[in-house]
């Protein structure tokens, strides 16, 4: 009976495949993968429609592109390396011990993926900027006339970066250092090895993959920064991505933007797979290895202390930027007193010239364009989910196609549409570019968080439930949609945290009618006006919070990325 | 759980209402103005707008997206679907490219003889001055600073080391100036070398004006000089009743500051914004410009407040040929870029 089911439905299953795919693949084509192809072809061709390689000559032979070239690939690396450093204790403490707090730890590793880039630059603006928190205490205690420069430098790029990505080492090391047994451990150690040897011979090599993953994921996001570079590091500094962006708004140079952006996927592509390769390195080597070890409470003095240090600095590393934040919300900028003006400020039109609306429409407009996002890309991903269950050919490749827009720079992205839709000014001039945009960003993160649970979900359910006299319709919300909740709440939240979240696309895309919080919040940082940044940046960090709890709720079913 | 999913529900719906109620449509005419963050903030608009509100019976709306650098080239790339009728706050420094992009239209205001000839820069009345003319200045704090630099060469003593806030020219007007300065000063080709011995005297180069000055000069005395006007100390004494800020024009010469209007080509109501520029000469908006713009109106028959016996005047001015502006000063600046960015 059941097999007869299955062969009556095989051609008609892949029909349906078909369908699926209909919408998902034709909203890539518009707005993927066509933009994508102007972007090469601004980039190799003169406007006589002539090859050319005179953009990437360019390139490679002026010394200010030479400069952001080479910033651009040491700060990731540096701020990739130090990210490991400070996060290898951590991934040793939660993989080797049981303690309180302990979830709450691990929780807090979520908080990169759904915390935007401009809070964390406002936070730590308010926090070790020249007018911050510590300058403040430094210069009453050491009795200084002026602040010290914390921030506006190297360092202070770095400081951010590792901030705002160690948790993904903790994340991704820490849950694989969990799976390699003690057994390695004590064998090694009964052939003679010493504690160091164990370490350098045994445990680093077998924890190989995951370094290389949490590296190379680090590396990706410190190379596509961008925000953090314009607030935190200023004029001196500037990414490939800044430099699209000064090239595109400056100069109004979209050659060597197209350019740029190419060389600059070119990079984050293959540090991608680089990670995607390793975590599947992963994941071969804990099949392997079998079961979790136990975990032990720490006993040792010197070992209880250490980890105790690093957990204080790791929580206060994570929490604080976010904690001023919401103090200098309260807080009065000129005399340091309790105050609700800076919230009465979001309902006034005193800074209608910086944001276009009432800057509590901004918030709005970022939530409409938030809940616009989950529709859209839900939608998508459903379909591209339930397109490619099941073993068929070609079924890597489809997947490669849907996950590419991953690599690609949402500042690519926003060129890319300025480019090509120019000639429909109706479509670029609406503000329906701004969710398109931020579909396109976060749909790779959605099918990522539904397709495994998709996967897993027996086709035979729905069969049954269909043999049973059910429509197919009714099938899935009462069948399918009870099975992946879970996931679908995940990726909903996703999505909501990306759009909610996401400057430079919007930035580049924006007009005054439609400004985003993201966007209002770095033009009051850039105009110093910290007061209603905070109120603006403590509302944010709510929705970022509210976003947090679900995904923690949701942690066993969640991939991330 | 089920709560949860109830209040992400609920903050959807939440944000589909709050756009639902969208502003009532008025049937009042709005004029858009684009300018730069701190002609708002300073209120020059805010103390003017009314009047010219009421006697037109129509609404201004001002948009910054920065400075003047930033806002000029928002309106540069909205040159196919313009969104504002006038721009205020053109100057010398970024004249020559705005003329160049061909965004805005001839208006020659009825009122146009209040201006003194010398500054009717361009013939074709594409753009039209109202204030001016100013000079760029280093503002001191003389409890800091006690011999104030005299000239260019005296800002690379070592006495000023990490001292001078700059602005970027690439996003701020006072920034281009001070950079264009420079090449009046040493010429195209030994600008850079300038530039790379005053290195040590930059305390920070800041995006704007306004948070060079307001935040880290004002409020947060990061460093004890900053770039800024010539009428500054006026303001310090107006506002704060403090005379320890002074300004000082090197002197190779000031630099020439005249503050422009355009209106927009394209824009919706041009009619409007024809009366706009000529309300911007008459007198009702010219003698609100000393305490709210800090600047010389041009219109030289306005009394000027008594607190401007604290601004200074350059001796001489110094300029470049426009048509210089405009041609190289993408080359200078992307030299200076080259130079100064970080390795």
């Amino acid at each position: 009976m059941k097999s007869a089911v299955q062969r009556k439905s095989f051609k008609k299953v892949e029909l349906n495949r078909i369908l699926k795919f209909c919408l998902p693949v034709i909203f890539l084509t518009i707005f993927f993968y066509l933009p994508l192809f102007n972007i090469t072809k601004t980039a190799f061709f003169t406007e006589s429609n002539k090859f050319t390689f005179d953009n990437f000559y360019r390139i490679f032979t002026r010394p200010y592109t030479l400069k952001v070239l080479s910033f651009t690939f040491k700060q990731a690396f540096i701020s990739a390396l130090f990210t490991l450093i400070i996060g290898f204790p951590g991934a040793y403490i939660i993989s080797h011990y049981n303690f309180k707090g302990k979830g709450f730890l691990i929780s807090l590793t979520t908080v990169p993926f759904v915390l935007p880039s401009v809070l964390v630059a406002l936070g730590f603006i308010v926090l070790f900027g020249a007018n911050g928190f510590v300058n403040q205490i430094l210069m009453r205690v050491f009795h200084l006339s002026h602040p010290i420069p914390l921030l506006y430098s190297f360092t202070g790029i770095i400081l951010v970066h590792v901030f705002y990505n160690f948790p993904i080492v903790v994340r991704i090391i820490g849950a694989d250092w969990e799976g390699i047994s003690e057994e390695y451990k004590f064998a090694a150690e009964s052939m003679g090895a010493s504690r160091l040897a164990v370490f350098t011979k045994v445990i680093i090599p077998l924890l190989l993959p995951a370094i290389i993953a949490s590296f190379s994921l680090v590396f990706v996001f410190c190379f596509l920064s961008f925000v953090i570079i314009l607030t935190i590091g200023g004029a001196r500094f500037a990414t490939i991505e800044v430099s699209i962006y000064t090239y595109y708004n400056m100069f109004s140079d979209f050659k060597m933007g197209s350019a740029l952006a190419l060389f600059q996927a070119i990079f984050s592509l293959l540090f991608m797979y680089i990670y995607l390769w390793s975590g599947s390195l992963i994941k071969k080597g804990a099949l392997k290895r079998g079961v979790a070890k136990k975990k032990n409470i720490v006993k040792n003095k010197t070992t209880l202390s250490l980890s105790l240090t690093y957990l204080v600095f790791v929580v206060i590393l994570i929490i604080a930027p976010i904690a001023v934040i919401f103090i200098s919300a309260f807080r009065n900028p000129l005399t340091g007193t309790f105050t609700l003006s800076n919230f009465a400020g979001l309902m006034s039109s005193k800074y209608n010239y910086i944001t276009g609306v009432l800057p509590i429409r901004v918030i709005g407009n970022s939530l409409i364009f938030a809940g616009i996002t989950v529709i859209f890309s839900l939608v998508f991903a459903l379909l591209v989910a339930y397109g490619l269950r099941g073993r068929f050919f070609g079924k890597n490749i489809l997947l490669t196609l849907f996950m590419l827009p991953l690599a690609i720079s949402p500042i690519t992205i926003a060129l890319s549409y300025i480019i090509s839709f120019q000639g429909h000014p109706a479509l670029l001039n609406s503000w329906i570019i701004i969710p398109i945009a931020h579909t396109l960003i976060a749909l790779p993160f959605t099918v990522r968080a539904l397709l495994p649970v998709l996967e897993t979900t027996s086709v035979s359910y729905v069969f049954v439930a269909e043999s049973l006299g059910m429509s197919r319709l009714r099938a899935f919300f009462s069948v399918d949609l009870n099975l992946i909740r879970p996931a679908l709440i995940a990726a909903a939240v996703f999505s909501f945290a990306i759009s909610m979240g996401e400057f430079g696309a919007a930035y580049m895309l924006y007009k005054p009618s439609y400004t985003t919080m993201p966007i209002a919040l770095f033009r009051f940082l850039s105009g110093r006006h910290f007061g209603i940044a905070s109120a603006m940046g403590a509302l944010l960090a709510l929705a970022s919070l509210v976003a947090f709890i679900l995904i923690d709720k949701l942690k066993k079913e969640v991939t991330m990325i | 759980m089920k709560k949860i999913v109830i209040l992400f529900l609920v903050i959807l719906l939440l944000s589909v209402g709050l756009t639902g109620c969208k502003q009532k449509e008025s049937t009042e005419v709005t004029l858009t103005i684009y300018s730069y963050d701190s002609f708002v903030s300073y209120g020059l608009p805010n103390a003017t707008n009314k009047l010219f509100e009421e006697k037109y019976n129509c609404k201004i709306e001002y948009r910054t997206f920065g400075g003047v650098g930033e806002t000029l080239n928002r309106l540069i790339l909205e040159k196919n679907n313009p969104q504002a009728d006038l721009f205020v706050g053109l100057n010398m420094n970024n004249l020559a490219k705005a003329l160049d992009k061909d965004i805005f239209v001839s208006y020659r205001p009825a009122n146009y003889d209040v201006i003194p000839e010398e500054y009717r820069i361009d013939e074709n009345w594409r753009v039209t001055p109202f204030d001016g003319p100013n000079s760029l200045a280093i503002i001191y704090d003389s409890e800091v600073i006690k011999t104030p630099p005299r000239s260019f060469e005296d800002l690379l003593k070592p006495e000023y080391k990490g001292k001078l806030i700059l602005e970027d020219p690439r996003s701020s007007s006072p920034g281009m100036g001070f950079l264009l300065w420079t090449i009046a000063v040493y010429g195209e080709d030994h600008y850079l070398d300038y530039w790379e011995k005053l290195e040590p005297t930059i305390f920070h180069i800041y995006p704007n004006w306004t948070s060079a000055f307001d935040t880290a000069f004002v409020q947060n005395k990061e460093a004890p000089m900053v770039l800024s006007y010539d009428v500054d100390p006026a303001y310090f004494y107006h506002e704060e009743g403090l005379t320890r800020y002074k300004a000082v024009i090197p002197d190779e010469g000031g630099w020439l500051q005249l503050e422009f209007v355009g209106v927009v080509k394209g824009g919706k109501h041009e009619e409007l914004a024809h009366r706009y520029i000529e309300f911007m000469l008459s007198s009702e908006f010219q003698e609100n410009i000393p305490l709210y713009q800090w600047a010389f109106p041009i219109n030289k028959s306005v009394q000027l407040p008594e607190c401007y016996d604290y601004a200074i005047t350059a001796d001489k001015y110094i300029t470049l040929p426009s048509e210089d502006i405009a041609n190289k000063s993408q080359i200078w600046l992307e030299k200076w870029i080259e130079m100064i960015i970080g390795d």
